[in-house]
């Protein structure tokens, strides 16, 4: 267990410092970041004192001691748009975009373990149908067009909840709807799959024979082995799910640091760029981490340093 | 990382000969493909029947609604968005793109990820550690947030997507390939040709390769649709191809505002989206039941 963590974290550095290195290089490779801020109004001298200030002119390894030293202290200079240290406005909107993370994974996991029970419990039924049809449906549908729909439909036409921003519970619905979809749909056919596969095992009957009620057996007995693999793949669409939240921010002008991103890529506001993407690196990372210390605790059979079977 | 994948023996390998028979749970497998290749067809000769150009601003059908509504103006079946554009060229036509950059970017990334799973399963040892590692770092890795960074960056353009887009599809090939190469390597028929002294490329290729093909083609299919998805979110956010070539991310986006008075420009978009996915995972799932030799 041990070896796996110092693995993650040595993981954590090569992430963040590969990801950074990449963005550095892109940003001077691509154009001049002056002329951005200066505007198209900009003088020649006023780009040249802009330059100057930001240490644009210095030799391009010059450049990158400089960044890499900064980036050791998280310093990613100061956002073009707002004046003010870019890390600083990437933290502020970590509360936002955390709590529309967990809320989506809650309505996620809500969804799909009973959904994907009935359909492994009992198969062939309308509710086994109906929930392969959702899982498809949720499988399909991309995060943005079904945040228009739901807009569309709760939001204009019956004005049930808002739409825009974060202004207490009621707005937080439509967002976490939206962004729980696909994981939930992934969840739900991974709970059915591996349900099916256990109910066929030995204790299942034993446990129904003696007498214990199905409901018992499947949410106490059945569902705990299937936690691993749930975890597991938590872990693995990761990446997967932030995409979709960045695009759920953007589509629900959600405060959070996907949109803060998406504005400050049309804005060629590079620092902010830079330290969203180095914040995001290193929280997936981190989460990966508790990811592995989950098994451990979900399957004392990992605690002590079994490897996980394949 | 990758315990969810139950391990299951690779069966007997392929039989030769297997009667194709159509069954009742294959309707919708078939529907979806008829559909889906009805689509891209009609996407990419679009320029020889749609009547209209899907560029030209009529102004008199500025917002016009599509066919069955009050105020429907005859030939723009699907109502016309807010510069007066007939919304059905803009949707086929857009489908150019969705289709372009789906099948492209699966297939490319399929060559490179089944190239590099099956060196890695095949070969072992260092090689196998570097890139089985490049792909659960990969794996773990917001793709979007890196997409429209370097999409930002580099400025868009289709063949800019559609590199970013390999760089990052590669890696379920790649994963699948490796673990169906160490399973090959594990049978007799691999081991038989080892024992007659096959080697190398010729191996890979004549042995490994075509038993592997089967569950690769279903993570294709479903990389199509991840393609068309990814695609259309850049688009969404303003990163796609640039206008004027319409794109259904695009047109959704600029309908957004609309949504309270002229329902049908983001909404239409939005439904066609839906089902082309919807219409390749059904395939995806069906192709993945029948090429499984084990549900047979």
């Amino acid at each position: 267990m041990r070896r796996v963590l110092l693995n993650r974290l040595w993981q954590l550095v090569l992430v963040a410092l590969g990801l950074s290195v990449l963005i550095f290089f892109l940003i001077r490779l691509s154009g001049d970041p002056a002329g951005v801020i200066g505007g198209p109004d900009a003088t020649p001298e006023m780009l040249q004192a802009i330059r100057e200030r930001l240490g644009l002119d210095d030799p391009i390894y010059v450049q990158f001691g400089r960044f890499v030293a900064d980036l050791f202290q998280l310093e990613f200079g100061d956002s073009f748009q707002y004046r003010s240290p870019a890390i600083d406005l990437v933290l502020g909107r970590l509360p936002a975009s955390l709590l529309l993370a967990s809320l989506a994974i809650g309505v996620a996991l809500f969804l799909a373990i009973p959904l994907g029970m009935t359909a492994a419990t009992r198969p062939g039924t309308w509710g086994d149908r109906f929930a392969r049809w959702f899982a498809t449906l949720g499988q399909s549908v991309p995060h943005f067009v079904l945040g228009i729909f739901l807009i569309f439909i709760f939001g204009v036409q019956l004005g049930w909840f808002p739409t825009f921003g974060n202004e207490g519970p009621r707005s937080w619905i439509l967002p976490a709807v939206t962004l729980s979809t696909f994981i939930m749909a992934r969840q739900l056919r991974l709970v059915q799959a591996y349900a099916s596969e256990e109910l066929t095992l030995g204790y299942v009957k034993t446990m129904k024979a003696l007498g214990y009620r199905s409901s018992r057996v499947y949410y106490r007995h059945v569902l705990r082995n299937v936690t691993v693999p749930m975890i597991s793949l938590l872990g693995i669409e990761l990446g997967t799910f932030v995409g979709g939240a960045v695009i759920t921010e953007a589509v629900f002008s959600w405060p959070g640091i996907g949109r803060l991103m998406v504005g400050a890529v049309t804005a060629r506001d590079y620092p902010i760029v830079q330290a969203g993407v180095f914040v995001i690196g290193v929280l997936v990372v981190l989460i990966n981490l508790v990811v592995d210390l989950l098994y451990g605790f979900v399957d004392p059979r990992l605690r002590a340093g079994g490897e996980r079977t394949e | 990382m990758t315990a969810f994948e139950a391990p299951r023996p690779l069966p007997e390998m392929l039989p030769a000969e297997r009667r194709f028979r159509l069954r009742r749970g294959d309707i919708p497998g078939i529907l979806a493909a008829l559909i889906l290749v009805a689509g891209i067809v009609a996407a990419f000769t679009a320029d020889w029947w749609v009547p209209q150009d899907p560029g030209v601003q009529d102004l008199y059908a500025r917002l016009a609604p599509p066919w069955g509504f009050d105020d429907y103006q005859p030939g723009h079946i699907l109502g016309a968005d807010e510069l007066g554009r007939d919304i059905f060229s803009r949707i086929v036509h857009g489908g150019k793109v969705s289709f372009t950059v789906g099948l492209s970017v699966a297939t490319l990334a399929g060559g490179i990820g089944i190239t590099l799973g099956v060196t890695a399963g095949y070969r072992g040892g260092w090689i196998e550690a570097v890139i089985m590692r490049l792909v659960d770092v990969q794996t773990a890795f917001p793709f979007l947030v890196i997409a429209i960074s370097v999409v930002a960056i580099v400025g868009p353009s289709l063949r800019t997507i559609i590199i970013v887009l390999v760089l990052w599809q590669w890696v379920p090939f790649a994963r699948l390939a490796h673990a169906k190469t160490l399973t090959v390597k594990q049978t007799e028929f691999f081991r038989a040709a080892v024992a007659i002294g096959r080697r190398g490329l010729g191996i890979a290729v004549r042995h490994v390769v075509p038993n592997i093909i089967p569950p690769l083609v279903v993570v294709w299919t479903f990389q199509i649709a991840r393609g068309i998805i990814q695609e259309a979110s850049l688009s969404f956010l303003g990163l796609g191809v640039p206008p004027p070539t319409p794109t259904w991310g695009g047109m959704l986006s600029a309908g957004r505002g609309y949504l309270d008075t002229a329902w049908w420009i983001p909404l239409i978009p939005g439904i066609t989206i839906t089902l082309v996915i919807v219409c390749v995972n059904v395939l995806g799932d069906w192709l993945s039941k029948r090429l499984d030799p084990r549900a047979i």
